[in-house]
């Protein structure tokens, strides 16, 4: 190991000093307590058009034959990514064209995640454990599609 | 989740994870939301892991966030060719001259290195991934990795040297 190597790794607690601006706490629970769903307009925040993304991630094209908790989990991501771009679709004709922006930033707030939960689950978990925490997690994630879909179209 | 159990999971992994996110982002803001966003995506995720395993997930969730967040400021084109123009660079025989002081001056090379590098070396040298893992997560090739580790290391080495 040569001095750099063993400078880091004996002090390596001393490299982790830097801390987030104040009230990173507060704002962490505003965000953990934020409803997924519910009063959706309040999240015209930002965003980018979530549709080309998903209608990309539906182009992948993957087909699935056998059912295996594997193939069930992509199943359930597909199908999160098909009905996220259905209803962003379906909700951009029903928006006037000065909204539609805003929508996007909407929809994205509400269903983008980064670095999807799927390809982050550990390794260790059983196959079956990974597809509850998708099914659910996913779910919840249409539900607040859903929700933001009634919104509109009540309005 | 109660406010309480909330408050103990962020502050049992705050200081690691923003800090293993500020490392290859170089942004306190950003670092933030990436270190957030992880924390989220585990609590509503309904996920439970025994706590080292659930440490190692969330730090790995905050590397492959942080690089996403990195690609989608500069593309993934520049991201990588930053690489392909060090190749051409040549750095000479790289010898370590430090003694004091050289945590900072670390932290400060680090901070001066392109972004490519420093994700690198970030991975390898500070949350200790093995080459393979970094090569899935930059989607290139194990041997790519392992010649910018070593490129990136013999840049940081001449940084820290020169401050």
């Amino acid at each position: 190991m040569n001095e750099l190597n063993r400078i880091i790794s004996q002090h390596r607690a001393e490299f982790d000093s830097e801390l987030p601006l104040e009230g990173d706490f507060e704002r962490f629970v505003a965000k953990v307590e934020k409803p997924d769903r519910g009063g959706a307009w309040r999240f015209y925040k930002r965003g980018i058009g979530v549709a080309a993304v998903v209608i990309v991630l539906l182009g992948i094209g993957l087909v699935w034959d056998f059912y295996t908790p594997e193939k069930e989990m992509l199943r359930v991501y597909k199908r999160y990514c098909r009905e996220v771009a259905i209803i962003t679709a379906e909700l951009q004709m029903s928006v006037n064209v000065s909204e539609i922006e805003t929508l996007n930033e909407v929809i994205e707030n509400v269903s983008n995640e980064g670095v999807p939960l799927i390809s982050l689950l550990p390794d260790e978990m059983r196959a079956s454990e990974k597809l509850t925490v998708i099914k659910g997690y996913y779910q919840d994630k249409l539900n607040g599609i859903m929700e933001l879909k009634t919104i509109v179209k009540s309005r | 989740m109660t406010r309480e159990e909330i408050n103990t999971f962020y502050h049992r992994y705050r200081v690691r994870l923003f800090n293993t996110s500020y490392r290859i982002l170089g942004d306190r803001m950003d670092a933030e939301e990436v270190m957030q966003d992880v924390m989220i995506k585990y609590l509503k995720s309904g996920m439970s892991l025994p706590l080292p395993k659930e440490e190692a997930w969330l730090v790995k969730s905050a590397v492959r966030g942080a690089i996403d967040r990195v690609r989608k400021k500069k593309r993934d084109l520049e991201f990588m060719e930053e690489y392909k123009a060090d190749l051409v660079e040549n750095i000479g025989d790289v010898k370590w001259r430090g003694t004091a002081d050289m945590i900072p001056k670390i932290k400060e090379g680090l901070a001066r290195l392109p972004d490519g590098y420093r994700a690198v070396l970030s991975m390898i040298l500070f949350e200790g991934f093995d080459y393979e893992e970094v090569a899935k997560i930059l989607e290139v090739k194990e041997s790519t990795v392992r010649s910018q580790y070593m490129r990136g290391r013999d840049k940081l080495i001449k940084i820290v040297n020169e401050l």
